[in-house]
């Protein structure tokens, strides 16, 4: 923490080389949140490059109380959410060649290729809000009060939110072992 | 009477470690543990690596846009040196002005006259896109010029020609334009950007389709448009902006 937070003011600082090594530090990530929020390799590039531009101009800002991490996944979650906001003016890229493909594929290769597109499209059919603490959650591995850091919401909600979009993305996925007639106690 | 299942909020945080009780609960019971087993399913379907195509563009853009951002009224500079950035800022986007003109005039006169047929046809006055901030306004603009409409009579040079940009009015073939256009910007030719975008930016990059000159949030540049190779999809075109004076990249979209 102390070397983020010296590396992140050396950065705000004016340091190139320093804002070169922070961003390059975290593009993985950020790229990685980006692809499964967006779904597609075009729109995670625009949006990693947001957050990163995002990031170089307010590095200034981060004052060490979080993780430089978890400073990082905010600015790309809104990176991304704009980036989704901005997609809706103009045709999904991907959307149905991916689902042809799906079905042209399955019979013939690896059932884990079809599930990588599988599970594209199913995020992308789930609400931004919900796909953002799935990814946080199952791609980053963030706990629940770092989501809710990240999202500014309350861990309450970040459990529910998960909870709800692991169930859609399970049901989307038509994952034989999700019985739904299961009764509970909230039920 | 056994105990009720728990609900699915209450399995998904006992996979995340928060609900002992429910996992106690799901290694008992089958319909619990099938539930359970389709939550780890699906984090492990969206918990799966990403791999990261290379930071370089994304770093630069960054790097670039910083830049311009340290020179801008509200950085946390001292009013002395901010007014003294601001003054060099001023000073450099003149003399870029000045000279950029110049030069584009001399190192873009192809690209530009080359592409007068998109440009009419895009409806655009000429070469110079203005004032932009917006990356989407700027592909949503640029869009309109490198594919413009098929009319008839451009039917023919958009299908045999997947690699220009044409449309518009014009009889020269596009593979011929498009070859037109790269020379113009060829780092042989000492074009304004042509070495940067060959050195630094190229990889994945088809044909370049269209250049033109802009000012991106102030800072005077050119943009430059290829296609993007093998792209299949609508997202087959990447702009890259370029500030004038030093080549630093400002921005990139894909579009």
């Amino acid at each position: 923490m102390p070397d983020e937070l010296a590396l992140a003011r050396r950065a705000a600082a004016g340091d190139r080389d320093a804002l070169d090594t922070l961003l390059r530090s975290q593009y993985d990530a950020v790229y990685a949140v980006c692809r499964r929020m967006t779904g597609n390799d075009a729109d995670a590039a625009d949006a990693a490059q947001d957050a990163l531009i995002a990031m170089a101009r307010g590095i200034g800002r981060f004052d060490g109380r979080s993780r430089l991490s978890t400073w990082a996944y905010r600015v790309t979650v809104n990176a991304c959410l704009d980036e989704l906001r901005r997609r809706k003016r103009r045709p999904e890229p991907t959307d149905d060649a991916s689902l042809a493909r799906v079905a042209d594929l399955r019979p013939s290769v690896e059932r884990t290729v079809s599930d990588r597109i599988d599970v594209d499209a199913a995020l992308r059919r789930l609400a931004p809000d919900y796909r953002a603490a799935v990814v946080l959650r199952d791609l980053c591995a963030l706990d629940y009060a770092e989501i809710a850091e990240v999202l500014d919401i309350p861990a309450g909600t970040v459990r529910s939110r998960i909870a709800r979009g692991r169930a859609a993305l399970a049901a989307d996925l038509g994952n034989p072992s999700m019985p739904d007639d299961r009764p509970t106690e909230r039920s | 009477m056994s105990a009720p299942h728990p609900d699915d909020e209450r399995l998904s945080a006992a996979l995340d470690g928060h609900d002992a009780e429910a996992l106690a609960h799901a290694d008992g019971c089958a319909q619990c543990a099938a539930r359970l087993a389709g939550f780890q399913a699906v984090a492990a379907l969206v918990g799966a690596p990403v791999s990261a195509p290379r930071a370089d563009d994304a770093v630069a853009a960054a790097l670039g846009s910083a830049t311009v951002t340290s020179l801008r009224p509200g950085s946390r500079r001292g009013p002395f040196a901010l007014a003294a950035a601001a003054m060099l800022l001023v000073v450099l986007a003149a003399v870029s002005v000045i000279t950029g003109r110049d030069d584009s005039r001399t190192d873009m006169a192809a690209s530009t006259d080359a592409g007068s047929g998109s440009v009419a046809a895009g409806g655009a006055a000429g070469a110079d896109l203005g004032d932009q901030s917006d990356p989407t306004a700027l592909a949503d603009r640029l869009r309109g010029v490198v594919e413009p409409p098929v009319v008839a009579g451009d039917a023919q040079v958009a299908t045999d020609a997947p690699n220009a940009a044409t449309g518009g009015a014009t009889t020269e073939s596009a593979q011929s334009l498009a070859s037109r256009r790269s020379a113009a910007m060829a780092p042989t030719s000492g074009g304004p950007c042509g070495l940067t975008v060959a050195q630094e930016f190229s990889a994945g990059l088809g044909p370049l389709v269209y250049t033109a000159t802009l000012r991106w949030e102030g800072t005077p540049a050119v943009a430059v448009v290829y296609r993007i190779d093998g792209a299949t999809g609508s997202l087959d075109h990447r702009v890259l902006v370029m500030a004038t004076s030093d080549c630093r990249l400002l921005v990139a979209q894909t579009f």
